[in-house]
């Protein structure tokens, strides 16, 4: 089954970008070994594609985006389902607002409601119910444990009365409810070790748990539906803000030019020195510099930290690193929010260190005078504000010199 | 139910993402915004509350109503939430036997976290 | 109380560079170290052999102390400071055996490097005490040693400026301390543990959860200022992290470390705790000082209250 997911995944998301220079509206044509000719017209067409009209390139319709929350805390969202599936499946671009990443409330809300959830073979196994059944399991298991628990409390406590008293009553002696007390913590450790294989049991074949969790549910479907009975369509993708200026900046995708799209987004742009921007355009530089790299990057704040760095996407592997952007520039890392001490450096590699990733500090480092910065930004000349700054990585790793030796 | 640009105000923004999340995806029932305010830095803050599908902790008896204070949280910016604010939260909008609120942490990248917090030094929850 | 039954903490001190040393607390008796269990203070065993350096599991003394705890024992009277002096701390030698007054200096001027570190307006706050205080015309002539007592008393009492409810009770605890060791090098030992090596605030949050009996270890590892268990750590587990204090009005809740800190928490089964000092809005100085009489231990937080909260993960989202 992983097998056919891996293909199925490659198919549903062959380009890693939102633009597919080669063989957007015109597709290359069928390359023949044995045919000279066809290899001419191939070539024809290749350099058609490539050189000449670069408009051909572009997407048909660009992608149009709503801020909301004004310019200290915008959100930046997505609502049409055709776009908000188009920038997942090209990309990883933004996430759903109702969903752990890729936007699949609708498609989950509409099993439920169909009450076709019973029938989900693998195929639809959302993260999202994964989640939650192993959220619910989990539980469960605890309740048992605790349960058990209690017993042997109970257990012990009788054999402490009935062993402060062997003499008179000639009750159970030490070794005996010692006996007892191995006997029960046997039994019971077979009962929870059961208990999980039966659970991982239900798992494989998709019943059991996930059947009645839906069913308890107290959740007014009703009031998701429109007036014909159909699903409403709640969700919507967020991107961040490196996202979108990835994707109106670098890319030609979404229907917002650079410059009106950071009138939103960063406050007071109109009269902004370069305070209200540094941080802003380290962020952007760091996120730019990974996704030219060819890495997917997506956001870490689960992790404490800026970026995760995924090599295709979150459906094909884990995220192996998480980065930090660090200032390097010394007007600011000295501030005392920027300036971080041991323990947050601690805190923040047990945390990444946890999840099996590795913790990549990012120092991205200014080459140009402020003054210059501002003027290229106010005249809009993102590409030279953005070329001037440089980026050092250090890896950061918690080393235990016991468990660290072979 | 959908918010649009013309709603710039930061609080009811993140108080209806927030409402939206624990309805439609936590899925949460009767999830409202409560009517005290507290005037915190020129804003009003005010909590959502509503009812969990299962119990939060195992130390709770039943399912309970919970409270939830909606934040924000960027890559870029810091929230103006102090412990003093904290402390006025909890002094405010809850009751007086009000041990535990939620922090609903709305972030700039579609996601949003929660987590208890209690007031003063409290036991960590059973298992 | 008899000097001999005082702990003895010995401060090594190393020089990084010439305005910057380190100190590090020390304890070498192994009746010391029980002492200071009894009173939950269990600091890290930190003595190896060269040739068996990895096995950390049987250290031995010297038990190393945090600063914290340091101060705590040393304002409540359970100890005294002594410094080994040896060839890595010229700098600081130098230092102590000039004048008092010089090493007060000193401490000041690194406060005030710290505070101009600041925000501004904290800065504002600080000069109009300072004028409150009179500070601004002594300034000129602390290095005269015939004023340095009256000048001395100003400068302890700038020095906590920001948390002026409690400069006198260290101003207190310092005379009686001197009372005890006759000596002035352990105070000024204390005086510049304090103002180098800790933050205040870090330092009464300590004392908070100390009078509520949870005992402290230090908390690096869980990415928190200190660990607290509910009693001794070889009986219970700890169930709290430390998160380093806040300023109770001023510093906004940095939501991204607190999850962080509260992630790690769950997956070690720890409330990740954050916590700051309220001050006392319409507490005076003079009024501090009157309380003098009532001795130290009433004195201990009379005016000032800590303000903690603790936070786990909610269990969804």
């Amino acid at each position: 089954m992983a097998k056919h997911n891996s293909r199925l995944n490659n198919v549903r998301y062959k380009y890693p970008l939102p633009i597919h220079p080669v063989e957007t509206t015109l597709p290359l044509p069928e390359l023949l070994p044995h045919n000279p000719f066809s290899w001419i017209y191939w070539f024809y067409k290749y350099y058609r594609l490539v050189y000449s009209n670069n408009e051909d390139n572009l997407l048909e319709t660009k992608i149009t985006i709503d801020v909301i929350g004004g310019d200290s805390f915008p959100h930046i969202m997505v609502r049409d389902k055709n776009d908000m599936l188009y920038l997942w499946e090209n990309g990883f671009f933004g996430t759903g607002t109702l969903s752990r990443s890729e936007p699949t409330w609708y498609t989950r809300m509409n099993q439920i409601v169909n009450g076709d959830i019973t029938l989900n073979t693998g195929d639809i196994n959302e993260l999202e119910q994964i989640t939650r059944r192993r959220r619910l399991e989990r539980l469960e298991f605890k309740k048992l444990r605790e349960k058990l628990q209690m017993e042997l409390l109970e257990l012990k406590k009788q054999s402490a009365l009935s062993g402060s008293d062997i003499d008179s009553n000639g009750g159970l002696d030490e070794t005996e409810s010692l006996k007892r007390i191995n006997d029960l913590l046997l039994k019971q450790r077979e009962q929870l070790r059961d208990f999980k294989a039966l659970q991982e049991s239900y798992n494989k074949q998709n019943i059991g748990i996930h059947d009645n969790v839906m069913d308890n549910l107290k959740f007014d479907y009703e009031s998701l539906l429109d007036e014909n009975g159909d699903l409403l369509s709640l969700e919507s993708l967020e991107l961040m803000p490196v996202e979108a200026t990835f994707l109106s900046f670098a890319l030609p995708v979404l229907n917002i030019t650079p410059r009106e799209l950071f009138r939103k987004i960063l406050p007071n742009n109109d009269n902004s020195s370069y305070d209200t921007v540094h941080s802003f355009i380290i962020h952007y530089v760091a996120y730019h510099f990974y996704r030219s790299h060819g890495w997917c990057v997506r956001s870490g704040i689960k992790f404490g930290c800026d970026y995760l760095l995924y090599k295709r996407g979150p459906p094909f592997h884990h995220a192996e690193f998480c980065i930090n952007v660090m200032d390097n520039d010394p007007l600011y890392y000295r501030s005392n929010k920027n300036m971080h001490d041991y323990t947050w450096y601690s805190r923040i590699s047990r945390v990444i260190g946890g999840a099996k990733k590795t913790l990549i500090l990012s120092y991205v480092t200014r080459q140009t005078t402020k003054k210059q910065i501002m003027e290229w930004w106010i005249k809009g000349q993102y590409h030279k504000v953005f070329n001037s700054y440089e980026i050092s990585e250090i890896i950061y790793k918690r080393w235990v010199p016991g468990r660290n030796r072979d | 139910m959908e918010i649009h640009s013309s709603d710039s105000n930061d609080r009811s923004v993140i108080e209806t993402l927030v409402k939206e999340n624990l309805s439609y995806f936590q899925y949460w029932t009767d999830v409202q915004l409560e009517d005290k305010a507290l005037s915190w830095r020129g804003t009003d803050l005010r909590l959502v509350s509503g009812i969990p599908p299962n119990k939060l902790s195992n130390d709770d008896s039943e399912i309970q109503r919970e409270y939830i204070l909606p934040v924000n949280m960027t890559q870029h910016k810091e929230e103006f939430i102090t412990l003093e604010c904290l402390d006025l939260v909890f002094e405010k909008l809850c009751n007086k036997d009000t041990r535990r609120i939620i922090l609903g942490i709305v972030n700039s990248d579609g996601t949003i976290v929660f987590y208890s917090i209690y007031n003063g030094i409290h036991k960590p929850k059973k298992n | 109380m008899g000097n001999s039954s005082l702990i003895c903490i010995r401060l090594i001190v190393n020089d990084l560079n010439d305005d910057e040393s380190t100190v590090c607390p020390m304890v070498f008796s192994v009746d010391d170290v029980l002492k200071l269990r009894k009173l939950g203070i269990c600091g890290i065993l930190s003595g190896t052999l060269p040739t068996a350096t990895q096995q950390n599991i049987f250290l031995s003394i010297p038990l190393k102390l945090m600063v914290e705890e340091t101060i705590w024992l040393v304002l409540h009277g359970y100890a005294k400071l002594d410094l080994i002096k040896g060839p890595m701390s010229r700098h600081f030698n130098s230092i102590l055996e000039s004048k008092s007054d010089q090493l007060w200096e000193i401490s000041r001027k690194k406060l005030l490097q710290s505070f101009e570190l600041q925000r501004e307006y904290k800065k504002e706050q600080h000069e109009l005490k300072l004028k409150q205080l009179g500070l601004e015309q002594s300034k000129n002539d602390v290095s005269a040693t015939s004023s340095s007592n009256d000048n001395n008393k100003f400068i302890e009492s700038s020095l906590f400026v920001e948390t002026s409810n409690v400069s006198s009770i260290l101003d207190y605890s310092v005379d009686e301390k001197r009372e005890i060791t006759k000596s002035s090098t352990s105070t000024d030992l204390l005086h510049y543990l304090i103002t180098n090596y800790s933050t205040w605030n870090n330092y009464l949050l300590y004392q908070s959860l100390k009078e509520q009996s949870y005992v402290m270890l230090p908390g690096g590892r869980f990415g928190g200022l200190y660990i607290a268990y509910p009693g001794d750590p070889l009986r219970y587990h700890s169930h709290l992290t430390i998160d380093s204090a806040l300023d109770y009005y001023n510093d906004p809740i940095d939501f991204i470390s607190l999850t962080s800190g509260a992630r790690l928490g769950t997956a070690v089964k720890k409330l990740w705790v954050i916590g700051g000092v309220k001050e006392n809005k319409n507490h005076t100085m003079n009024e501090t000082i009157n309380v003098e009489d009532s001795g130290l231990h009433s004195l201990k937080l009379g005016t000032i209250t800590t303000s903690f909260f603790s936070i786990e993960w909610a269990g969804f989202g």
